[in-house]
């Protein structure tokens, strides 16, 4: 009885994230007045129309490319400060630490928007508005104080006694952080990489904004073409979604792997 | 804190971080607090004009009344969002059949962007073809069936709702693998103790989890007090100002109105609520924990 | 397709533009092309004439021939969607980094254009405009004033578009009701046609919507256009009897005849949900929308004209026209005497009557140049009738244009709540007095 109420809840609240998912899908085979006359989860024919429309309309492969290349060097970036940042707030006795964590966490509180002029100004100024990679930058600090917060949070679950036993091994500092705390930091990277991956990847003003070259351009900026000032195709639109998130999803799904077998291995420690 | 004694060459691990952060975030960041003292259009020479931009925010009706929907958005989505990915979370805890299906399942909105999700919803909320009205007539409710968006008693509920939905999943996630480090060891003593599901939670999952639960809390918060696709999609601000919250007014102000010292206050304004909201949420749980 | 790519182009539309410029040689002669630039360079043109944009395909052909015609100059282009150029143009404006040609709505306070170009971030073109033989009897002078602020001339008109008032022959004959011909048969049409439950108003009544163009139309009628944009300046009280009888009239022509997510639904999707469907009677819009109704439908409208009121200071049926778009150029890269023969150039091919021709007879735009010889078939009926219409009556300028932007987002949301039947007309009135000062 207990089991089937965890089945019906589980399963109800699967289906009522997916349904959207799939209606999007649908939708991407159908036409823009089909879409807003009547609601299906089957499409009347399946039709690759919006498809091709939105390959003509704008450069989809290279967009992808420059999505996949900017977000790699942003996450990147991110672990390479994060990840040594989140090791000294957590495993070192200092009265700062605190401060530090709370220094970070403001620009949790600042709306991207707000900051943006100011952000195009700076980059004017450095010179790097018509770079490629200048963006990662600002990606890696967005998502810096969120990443150390969830890594703190993860390393401090890491038992005390292994740093003071990994010392006494004559371990030096980094040593004992890439030896040590970053193998079992793992699920906490994991989940990391894929809350940043999200956010960059669908990133949409800031790219519009410091990628104004049109050969830069990222895949979410790319598919906004689907509209113009007066129209909205729906079609095309949800063709767009599907190319944004298909890959996403399989890249999921390959981490997901990733984390099961973190998880497996502190089990056989455990 | 950490138990290792502090030495200099902690201070290289921080660095990168400090460089970065200080260059691309409090720079900008400074320069955007330094704007709101100054009438400026972008363009001409800026003008000092003091706390000149906060005295007439003080008198701005609409940038009042948006805190107030907003704050109520926060509060829903700290209790729903949280609320319902602990409870996914903690159902999954253990490895059950199918388990795997369901954790990918539940985080496949949050990889959709908003304003992807907020165009769906827009549909779903549509008074003659949209999913909502559909189900409400389908189980006989069909006189609650209304336009949800046009409706200024319902708008609010209803753009709120979609953040909602939107990140359940995100927290799943987080809540999901906090979960799974807490040492099994307890809740195998606890079994043995003769606990059931409810003391286990109550007892073990949630005093483990206070540390990221107050991180989800907070991010629920400031996204709330952050969120600008959900409105400038799905109403933009509409019908009249029943959905206006202070980071549409903001962005009006600062893109529209090219008012930038006018905008910039209103954004200062939004970093000392999302501040004190912040303290005050990690005030509540460390004097849970004591 | 990659517009950095010309030679991965050779479409149908770029072959054309390339017979267009060579039919039109008389009128290349005429204009001075300057040589090849002694140093090569890059040059920025913005736009939203991209993706799925119907200028897209057309102005691209005419960068890629200046290319081809000039391949020392690299030409950069800074696409941004829709509205979105808004926001990249006002910020390349605050970084003075100004591009070097892009296209722009008019200069009036509600597009922001006048503020970067009274900065003097914008080029001042009126010595070039006069002086060229290229614009001579080019565009007439109501297209030249709108181009111009303060006595300067800053822009060269790209397109233009007009008011259409349309109706669904095929629901009123469903709902046995005549297509009305004046102001007591348009009032006592839509409350028969809602008797019969059909759908008197296919109109949005959100921000800048198709609601708005009836709010001119009533106001226009009613105090006579030069009047209502004193009143919306703040250079007349608005709070008069006339304004409150136009709002009672405005009333009594909407509220509660529009679709019940007219307030909350974007001006596009009323096309799918209550044109392309054939359910709405009567509709009121910008003349770009009349490609995006289906065929079959198009069939079944017939332009009207907007009816003069009953003690109405307007005595013609004037019609809403104005450019919508126009070609600009950046102040310092025009300052600049190597680059300005090319910006020049550059602006010249995309305002040319040949240009002007493919904007009319591919993008299925309205075009503001004169003497241009437009196959009119390739508008069709309905177009070509509202344009005919258009063009007879003398032209009302959009009210909201001399409105600031902070008034702006005051007074469309309010004019919302008003289409919506929440403010009396009184009452509607006297905040609109607030948000002008009056």
């Amino acid at each position: 009885m207990r089991r089937v109420l965890l089945y019906g809840v589980l399963t109800a609240h699967a289906l009522l994230t997916l349904f959207p998912f799939l209606w999007v899908l649908s939708n991407a085979f159908r036409e823009s007045d089909a879409i807003l006359t009547s609601l299906t989860l089957w499409p009347e024919h399946f039709d690759g129309a919006n498809f091709i429309h939105l390959m003509q309309t704008t450069n989809i492969p290279r967009a992808f490319w420059n999505s996949v290349s900017i977000t790699a060097v942003s996450l990147a970036l991110l672990i390479s400060t994060s990840v040594p940042l989140a090791f000294a707030i957590a495993r070192f006795r200092f009265r700062l630490a605190e401060y530090v964590y709370v220094f970070f966490a403001l620009a949790v509180l600042v709306p991207a928007v707000s900051v943006l002029p100011m952000t195009f100004r700076l980059f004017n100024d450095l010179g790097l508005l018509g770079t490629k990679y200048g963006i990662a930058l600002i990606y890696a600090t967005e998502q810096l104080p969120i990443s150390v917060f969830l890594l703190v949070t993860f390393m401090r679950a890491i038992p005390h006694e292994l740093d003071e036993a990994a010392l006494i091994d004559g371990c030096g500092l980094g040593d004992l952080f890439l030896r040590v705390i970053l193998p079992l930091s793992r699920n906490g990277i994991v989940t990391v990489l894929i809350l940043a991956f999200v956010a960059i990847w669908n990133d949409y003003l800031t790219a519009l904004v410091l990628l104004p070259d049109q050969q830069n351009r990222t895949l979410s900026v790319a598919l906004a073409f689907a509209k113009d000032e007066y129209r909205v195709d729906y079609g095309m639109m949800s063709a767009a979604i599907v190319f944004a998130v298909a890959p996403m999803l399989l890249l999921y799904l390959v981490l997901k792997e990733r984390i099961a077998t973190g998880m497996a291995a502190g089990a056989v420690k455990g | 804190m950490g138990t290792l004694r502090f030495r200099p060459a902690v201070l290289l691990f921080m660095l990168p971080a400090f460089v970065l952060y200080g260059v691309f975030f409090l720079l900008p960041f400074g320069r955007t607090v330094l704007a709101s003292l100054y009438e400026w259009n972008g363009m001409d020479e800026a003008v000092f004009v003091g706390l000149g931009n906060y005295a007439e925010l003080g008198r701005d009706a609409l940038f009042r009344t948006g805190f107030a929907r907003v704050g109520l958005w926060a509060a829903a989505a700290v209790l729903l969002k949280v609320g319902i990915a602990l409870l996914l979370a903690s159902a999954l805890r253990e490895r059950i059949a199918g388990s795997r299906f369901f954790e990918a399942a539940f985080f496949v909105p949050v990889v959709i962007s908003s304003a992807a999700i907020s165009l769906l919803f827009t549909l779903l909320y549509d008074p003659d073809i949209g999913l909502l009205n559909a189900a409400l007539r389908a189980i006989g409710l069909g006189d609650y069936a209304r336009a949800w968006l046009a409706d200024r008693n319902t708008a609010l509920y209803a753009v709120i709702a979609v953040p909602i939905w939107h990140t359940i999943g995100y927290f799943f996630v987080i809540l999901l693998a906090a979960q799974r480090d807490i040492p099994r060891e307890l809740y195998e003593a606890a079994r043995i103790d003769g606990a059931g599901a409810r003391v286990t939670f109550t007892h073990i999952t949630v005093p483990s989890l206070v540390p990221v639960l107050t991180v989800c809390a907070v991010l629920a918060v400031t996204a709330a007090l952050k969120s600008f696709d959900y409105v400038f999609v799905m109403t933009r601000g509409g019908p009249g100002t029943a959905t206006e919250v202070p980071v549409t007014t903001m962005y009006k102000t600062i893109f529209v109105n090219l008012q930038i010292g006018y905008g910039t206050a209103m954004a200062t304004i939004i970093f000392v609520v999302a501040l004190v909201a912040t303290l005050a949420i990690r005030r509540l749980t460390r004097f849970g924990r004591t | 397709m990659d517009i950095q790519q010309p030679q991965s182009g050779g479409t149908a539309t770029r072959r054309a533009v390339i017979a267009g410029a060579f039919a039109a040689l008389p009128f290349a002669a005429r204009a001075a092309a300057p040589p090849a630039p002694a140093q090569p360079f890059t040059l920025r043109f913005a736009t939203n004439y991209a993706g799925v944009h119907p200028m897209a395909k057309v102005v691209r052909g005419l960068i890629d021939d200046f290319r081809k015609d000039y391949p020392a100059i690299t030409v950069a282009i800074e696409e941004t969607p829709g509205n979105d150029h808004q926001t990249k143009i006002k910020l390349d404006a605050s970084s003075d980094r100004m591009p070097d040609v892009f296209n722009y709505w008019r200069l009036d306070p509600g597009f922001g254009l006048d503020q970067i170009a009274r900065a003097g971030k914008v080029a001042d073109l009126t010595e070039w405009t006069k002086a060229d033989p290229a614009f001579q009897n080019l565009f007439d002078d109501y297209s030249w004033k709108t181009a111009t602020l303060d006595g300067k001339t800053y822009g060269v008109p790209a397109i233009m578009f007009y008011v259409e008032f349309l109706a669904n022959r095929a629901v009123f004959a469903r709902a046995g009701v005549p297509v009305p011909t004046d102001w007591d048969s348009l009032l006592s049409a839509v409350r028969a046609l809602k008797a019969k439950g059909e759908l008197p108003w296919a109109i949005s009544i959100g921000n800048d919507s198709q609601g708005g163009r009836i709010y001119n139309y009533v106001v226009n009628r009613t105090v006579g256009n030069p009047r209502a944009l004193r009143m919306h300046s703040g250079q007349e009280p608005i709070n008069v009897p006339e304004m409150v009888r136009a709002a009672t009239m405005l009333r009594d022509l909407v509220v509660g005849f529009t679709p019940a997510d007219a307030i909350s639904i974007n001006n596009d999707a009323v096309y799918a949900k209550y044109v392309n469907s054939g359910r709405g009677a009567l509709m009121i819009d910008g003349s770009w929308v009349t490609p995006t109704i289906k065929p079959e439908v198009l069939e079944s409208i017939d332009v009207l004209a907007f009816p003069l009121l009953p003690g109405g200071a307007q005595t013609e049926r004037n019609v809403e026209r104005d450019l919508t778009s126009l070609w600009y150029a950046g102040a310092k890269p025009m300052a600049d005497a190597a680059r300005r023969p090319y910006i020049q150039e550059l602006i010249r091919r995309l305002s040319s009557r040949e240009a002007e021709k493919h904007y009319a007879e591919d993008a299925k735009q309205q075009i503001p140049a004169l003497g241009v010889n437009v196959d009119e078939s390739k508008y069709g009926r309905v177009a070509l009738a509202a344009q005919t219409m258009a063009l007879s009556v003398p032209a009302n300028k959009w009210i909201p244009s001399v409105l600031k932007p902070s008034q702006r987002s005051k007074f469309e949301p309010l004019l919302g709540e008003f289409l919506s039947g929440d403010h009396t007309p009184e009452a509607f009135v006297a905040r609109l007095a607030t948000i002008f000062g009056t």
